[in-house]
């Protein structure tokens, strides 16, 4: 069975945020407007987190582009009353949205922050709701929403592959995030395949599951190597 | 008691407006389309539900295509003077669905035909009607009903989106 | 009520309000209405390749088109420059495709000042009328454009031509102008090359903020990414030296502050230890009369502890790189940058050598005059034309208002605007001539930087446009046509005049248009003689004390022009953080002085202008310079863009070189409102 899973380069990242807007273009994420964005209510099912130490001169900056990290023991799963996030066989926390009653309780036990609430009615000021991708649901007031690891291109991947009475190819599957990248930081592919790039990142001394000492086992991880060292690296890695 | 009744009418509320809308109902249409004369003539449902076994919906007949055939076909019905209006202008018919899923579904019509269901079992026997009738309430329990009889996922991703 | 019937209320509505939206949005209708008939299969997706023009790096796009709508974009894999990436503007162009403010027909300025719909037939009479008068003495028309390539500049000329003119006037705020005349002066070679950073072990930045604007930010992500991932084994080192704590900058190994004005004279004392070191590559080039008098300049530089230390880093962890750009090429020192940065390359060894152009076949000739290429803030001070074609360009936001722009457009006589949106300049136009997306027209583009010979092209993607517009070549094609002088475009259609140039490229237009462009495998061209100009390095001015006004453009709404779109204006600038609004980025010293925490209101006063916003205090900003993104204060262009924030080109004191206005050098003053 396919397990999906995610790498992240962090050496590669430079924070530029096209995954952000891939991810809202492919999966309807609305737009809340000026109003509510001030109130900390922006929908965003991937956001660049920053990071800034140190004092003039030196200060340093750092990106990390955070996103549901679909753990194997998801908090949010635990306290849903209604049941309407679950995970999948393929390892996706997937949330049913017409199961969802808004009791937030999900948003609350995320350690990653990153469930959203939809605090109004999404609305696409016409002809704006042309560009609704057809292939995922739009959302609406008093629910919530989440990464689904672009799970319709999962299935258009699955779908083709079905057509072609083959298994789906490692790098076949991209989410809009992975496949908008222009430093290719994002990796994406089945984990249970050893011989995936995904697996392989999984296993570089680089590699660093978030928060993992919760115990959520994440299905996303990030690589990083910290500082320029001379232009020949203290270790040979990946 | 209160209590009871809006839980009632909640439910009401949900099973009317219920996304297949009701069995039976036949929604007006733009042009009154006669399935039965087609099919009598022996024309194959594919020939205008075109992709029914190759993509997730069936399709319907564009308007070039209805006129392709009804231009050499006498044209003194109401409904054919109607279509030629729509093919004049070049305009798509806004035709009115019967099988209305939910936004938030995914229903790939090729699979449910290549698994070899048959297409009486969700739209009876609408090539013998000469109005278009709904026929089946698409309500997730009859999805899961049938997707557990044949041992098909019931993840429910695979139809949620 | 009590809690427990409230709640049994609440149960009710609850579940009603699911009944009530569990169909939304309502698709009830088999075909969405808006979309002309055309084939396609319901629920499957189209891509088409094109090219995107969000900004000037033309990247290589495919836009996914499902149902008949377009509904997203992603990068060609194919683009040997984007390379499958995309930057979050060029993501955000189906927005533009389908904003609820696009013009939608030809407008015509009333007396009352507002705009009254009419035929194209009535606009393009309007125009002819005009211009039939252009063989007259006192007659002058001129064409007010941004940076355009390809084709649309080659038509915009001919026309210029066909109808006497030689007049093209250009504003572009983060031109690369700059960068051309100095690649002109050493090198002969206007075009910029490609710097290849997938193979460098050491680049430094002089300003160039390459990741947010200039070249091709797609381009830079990636050797960026490939300069420090991209081989394993070996990580490169990138040092950035500005003002300001950028995106590029904190992507840097290392930041470097300076003022603005002051990225030269670190350039210059490298350069210095460079040649005392004899680390350099200058035996190669040979004791020519330039290179001594290029010596002779910097030796007269005292080089500072950290031109000693980079220039040694230089020489040891090359191949080294140096890039000018941002906002400091548009200062005073500006080509005196751009040329000292030049050298440096030539020192080390580094040839930039750009590709060759794409050898279109020539459209046949034209008799007419010579094309003179000025910069709007030059054609300030002569006398405007008659008639002005405006395109591409948004000088009424974008041009320092001390310039007084306006006033030298308001005694135009007819201004035509060809525009897809009503911005600040196409409102204070008399004609507005709606262009289509380009998701709806032919169009190519040369890319700045290329490392092939390439061109890129756009297509089409509806059957139809999805309103009364054209694109603006066709629309010239169809003035020339109506004032008599079609003979000078022999063509039915942009399209067909496109196809005719593209016969020259060794490949089929099919071809082309399943591609996105053309692009060869061979790469750079031979080198000549490289020139070490020095006359500009020597009359450079020099930073002045006083805190500074730096504007820099946004990561997410490039200088301004993206402005209009939501997904932009949501999305969180990458260093500040603000969304749908501007902040006055302040340095934490200085703040501390004038005792401003982040979030108090501030105004910054220039000579020319003042403007409040909220302040933003950050250790990532040199303690001389107050930093505003470009982008925001518009005062139209749309529903999402008008009143959001404060536009930083207002404070801009009118100070301009060659190439247009300076962004940096302006003097401001912070106080705590």
């Amino acid at each position: 069975m396919t397990e999906w899973g995610m790498a992240i380069d962090v050496d590669r990242c430079t924070g530029c945020e096209a995954c952000v807007v891939a991810c809202r273009g492919e999966n309807n994420v609305p737009v809340t407007g000026p109003v509510e964005s001030s109130r900390g209510r922006t929908i965003e099912w991937l956001r660049i987190e920053r990071y800034m130490e140190g004092a003039f001169p030196d200060v340093r900056m750092r990106f990390k582009p955070v996103l549901c990290v679909h753990c194997d023991n998801a908090p949010c799963v635990k306290v849903c009353p209604v049941s309407a996030t679950y995970e999948t066989p393929q390892g996706l926390n997937a949330q049913i949205h017409p199961r969802c009653i808004g009791t937030r309780a999900c948003a609350h036990a995320c350690p990653y922050t990153i469930r959203f609430f939809n605090w109004s009615e999404p609305s696409w000021e016409s002809p704006l709701e042309q560009t609704i991708n057809p292939d995922v649901a739009v959302r609406w007031k008093g629910i919530m929403e989440k990464c689904t690891f672009c799970v319709q291109r999962i299935r258009r991947g699955e779908d083709t592959a079905k057509e072609e009475e083959r298994p789906v190819r490692d790098g076949e599957v991209d989410p809009a995030c992975a496949q908008s990248c222009p430093t290719r930081a994002i990796t994406f592919g089945d984990l249970e395949d050893p011989d995936s790039v995904v697996a392989q990142l999984f296993k570089s001394p680089r590699a660093e599951l978030p928060l993992a000492d919760l115990g959520t086992g994440p299905r996303v991880a990030y690589l990083q190597e910290g500082e320029w060292r001379g232009s020949v690296r203290a270790r040979s890695r990946d | 008691m209160r209590f009871a009744i809006s839980i009632v009418l909640g439910i009401l509320a949900l099973s009317v407006s219920g996304c297949g809308g009701n069995a039976g109902a036949s929604p007006a249409q733009p042009i009154a389309f006669p399935h039965k004369l087609h099919a009598d003539n022996q024309i194959d449902c594919a020939f205008c539900h075109e992709f029914y076994d190759r993509h997730a919906a069936a399709g319907i007949p564009r308007t070039e295509l209805c006129g392709a055939c009804h231009m050499a076909m006498p044209q003194e019905s109401e409904a054919t003077q109607k279509l030629m209006e729509y093919v004049d202008a070049e305009e798509p018919i806004p035709w009115v669905r019967l099988y209305k899923l939910p936004q938030f579904t995914y229903f790939p019509h090729k699979w449910h035909v290549r698994a070899g269901l048959s297409c009486e079992t969700c739209h009876a026997d609408i090539g013998q009607s000469m109005t278009a009738v709904r026929h089946q309430v698409l309500k997730m329990k009859w999805c899961i009903e049938c997707h557990e009889q044949e041992q098909v996922s019931v993840d429910c991703v695979v139809c949620h989106k | 009520m009590d809690r427990r019937e409230f709640l049994k209320g609440s149960v009710f509505a609850a579940t009603a309000g699911l009944a009530l939206d569990a169909c939304a949005p309502d698709a009830s209708q088999l075909i969405p209405i808006l979309i002309p008939e055309e084939p396609f299969i319901p629920g499957e997706e189209i891509w088409t390749r094109s090219t995107c023009f969000e900004c000037n790096a033309a990247c290589g796009i495919q836009i996914r088109k499902i149902d008949g709508r377009l509904v997203k974009v992603e990068g060609n894999p194919e683009h040997p420059m984007s390379r499958g990436g995309l930057c979050p503007r060029g993501q955000a162009a189906p927005q533009a495709m389908y904003h609820p403010d696009r013009i939608r027909t030809p407008l015509a300025k009333q007396e009352d000042g507002s705009f009254a719909e009419l035929t194209w037939d009535e606009a393009l009479e309007r125009i002819a009328n005009a211009l039939g008068s252009a063989e007259r003495m006192d007659f002058a028309f001129a064409f007010l454009t941004g940076t355009l390539t390809g084709h649309r500049r080659a038509i915009v000329e001919r026309f210029l031509k066909a109808f006497g003119s030689s007049d093209h006037i250009l504003h572009e705020p983060f031109s690369t102008t700059t960068l051309e005349r100095a690649s002109t002066l050493a090198t002969g070679h206007e075009r910029l090359a490609d710097p290849d950073l997938e193979n460098a072990g050491y680049v430094v930045s002089f300003g160039a903020e390459m990741l947010e604007a200039d070249i091709s930010p797609v381009r830079f992500h990636h050797g960026l990414a490939e300069l420090r991932q991209g081989r394993p084994g070996r990580r490169g080192k990138f040092v950035m030296i500005g003002p300001r704590l950028s995106l590029t900058a904190a992507n840097a190994d290392e930041w470097i502050p300076t003022r603005t004005g002051e990225e030269i004279e670190l350039a210059l004392g490298i350069a210095h230890v460079l040649i005392r070191d004899g680390r350099n590559a200058a035996s190669a080039i040979g004791a020519s009369e330039d290179f001594e008098a290029f010596r002779a300049l910097v030796e007269e530089v005292e080089p500072s502890a950290t031109a000693e230390r980079l220039a040694q880093e230089m020489a040891e962890h090359g191949p080294t790189i140096c890039l000018a750009g941002g906002s400091a090429v548009r200062s005073g020192a500006g080509l005196a940058l751009a040329l000292a940065v030049s050298h440096l390359n030539a020192l080390l060894g580094k040839n930039m050598v750009p590709a060759e152009a794409p050898p279109f076949a020539p459209w046949p000739a034209l008799e007419g005059p010579e094309i003179e290429k000025r910069a709007l803030t030059q054609a300030l001070g002569s006398e405007p034309p008659n008639v002005l074609f405006i395109v591409d360009t948004n000088p009424l936001y974008s041009l320092p208002p001390a310039f007084e722009a306006e006033t030298w457009l308001s005694s135009v006589s007819l201004r035509v605007s060809f525009s897809t949106f009503m911005d600040e300049t196409t409102a204070a136009s008399d004609l507005v001539l709606p262009e289509s997306m380009s998701f709806e027209r032919f169009e190519d583009a040369v890319p700045a930087g290329a490392p092939v010979p390439m061109a890129t092209l756009a297509q089409p993607l509806l059957v139809r446009t999805l309103y009364d517009t054209r694109s603006m070549p066709d629309a010239l094609l169809a003035i020339a046509k109506g004032t008599g002088r079609a003979d000078a475009f022999p063509w039915s259609s942009y399209e067909a005049a496109l196809r005719e140039a593209w016969a020259g490229l060794d490949t089929s237009w099919s071809d082309a248009l399943a591609r996105g462009g053309f692009w060869s495998a061979e790469s750079a061209g031979e080198p000549g003689r490289y020139r070490f100009e020095t006359a500009a390095i020597r009359e450079r001015s020099h930073a002045t004390p006083g805190l500074e006004l730096h504007v820099y453009a946004s990561n997410a709404l490039g200088d301004g022009r993206s402005a209009h779109l939501p997904f932009l204006q949501e999305l969180s600038d990458p260093i500040t953080g603000i969304r749908w609004g501007s902040v006055a980025e302040i340095s934490a010293d200085r703040a501390g002085d004038l005792g401003i925490a982040s979030g108090d209101l501030v105004e910054l006063r220039s000579e020319s202008g003042a403007i409040e916003a909220r302040a933003h205090v950050t250790p990532g900003l040199h303690p001389d310079m107050v930093a505003i993104a470009a982008g925001q204060g518009h005062t139209g262009y749309g529903r999402y863009s008008e009143g959001r924030g404060v536009n930083a080109f207002a404070l801009l004191n009118p100070a301009s070189d060659a190439d247009g206005a300076l962004l940096a050098g302006t003097k401001v003053t912070v106080r705590k409102l």
